[in-house]
């Protein structure tokens, strides 16, 4: 996160922007804090930072649910 | 607008005060405090206005009154010190006389263009500085320069108006960054509700279907979305041929 140097509710915005439901306390809470997201909101949240990665010329580097072990609560 | 000449005559503070900030950038915004500058104080060669870009911490010069102030401006950035970047830096006023012992490249190139000295006032925002209101001089201070306070008033209004705006943009930024993300949602959503009738999955695995795809072309995932609602829209299936199984 601190590579990139967005706010935390532009991030939320862009989750949103994938299909993400979860209110912005509980993204903020994954990221800054050591909760977990269920598989769809994980991917989402991965899904919009990688977006984030494109805009810079780097492809993709943050893992997605299926290619990282990680605690899940679903 | 029409500028006073009269440094006694603050009038044309209000004028500032009554601007419309709907109808005006903020750059609009600091055209006229620079104009306003220019027009009312004395002896001023020029005057710009630098702003402090967060994140990042760059400066820049949106609005100068000629491009000799705007390279003396630059002059200062990137590392190399002035009393424009000091002003912003320590939230205080800098009144600096151009002696060419501080800042030896800035100082060369103001003393070059006429400049005797430079006060640099801080736009102040909560307590922090945004910019600076910086005043090039062809006279040092205390050689019979009016009161400073039309400068003071100056600077604090332009804080005001600048502070005003840059809420203005915020609020216009984070409305087209949500009808951006409100589109792409919609646009993801139709593309999801293709693949779960094509493919006969969830909605979950339509998403997956279209992360994957997007990772593999490594192209945003709400643009794989809309071709893939485009090709839908515009090649549908065929209809089953009712002779097919004759």
């Amino acid at each position: 996160m601190g590579m990139l140097d967005i706010p935390i509710d532009h991030l939320w915005v862009d989750y949103i922007g994938l299909g993400g439901e979860l209110p912005l306390a509980e993204i903020a809470e994954f990221v800054y804090g050591d909760s977990a997201l269920p598989d769809r909101d994980y991917d989402r949240l991965a899904q919009a930072l990688n977006e984030l990665f494109m805009d810079r010329d780097e492809d993709h580097p943050f893992p997605y649910a299926d290619e990282v072990d990680r605690p899940a609560d679903t | 607008l029409t500028g006073k000449s009269d440094p006694e005559d603050q009038s044309f503070l209000s004028s500032l005060a009554s601007v419309a900030y709907s109808q005006l950038t903020v750059t609009d915004v600091l055209e006229l405090v620079v104009g306003l500058a220019t027009q009312t104080l004395d002896d001023l060669i020029g005057a710009s206005v630098s702003v402090h870009i967060q994140p990042g911490g760059r400066f820049e010069t949106p609005t100068a009154s000629s491009p000799v102030v705007r390279e003396l401006d630059e002059l200062q950035y990137g590392g190399r010190g002035g009393p424009c970047v000091d002003a912003i830096l320590t939230g205080s006023e800098v009144r600096a006389l151009i002696s060419g012992v501080r800042y030896p490249e800035f100082e060369a190139a103001a003393a070059q263009a006429g400049v005797a000295s430079v006060r640099s006032l801080p736009l102040l925002v909560e307590g922090n500085a945004v910019g600076a209101l910086n005043l090039y001089s062809a006279k040092a201070p205390g050689l019979g320069q009016p009161d400073s306070s039309p400068a003071e008033g100056l600077a604090s209004y332009a804080a005001i108006v600048l502070s005003n705006a840059m809420a203005w943009d915020k609020v216009q930024d984070a409305n087209s960054r949500l009808t951006r993300a409100l589109a792409s949602r919609g646009v993801i959503g139709q593309a999801q509700g293709i693949l779960i009738a094509r493919e006969h999955i969830g909605p979950d695995e339509a998403f997956d279907i279209l992360r994957r795809a997007s990772q593999r072309m490594n192209r945003k995932l709400r643009d794989v979305a809309a071709e893939l609602v485009d090709q839908a829209s515009t090649h549908p299936p065929r209809e089953p041929d009712p002779d097919a199984n004759r």
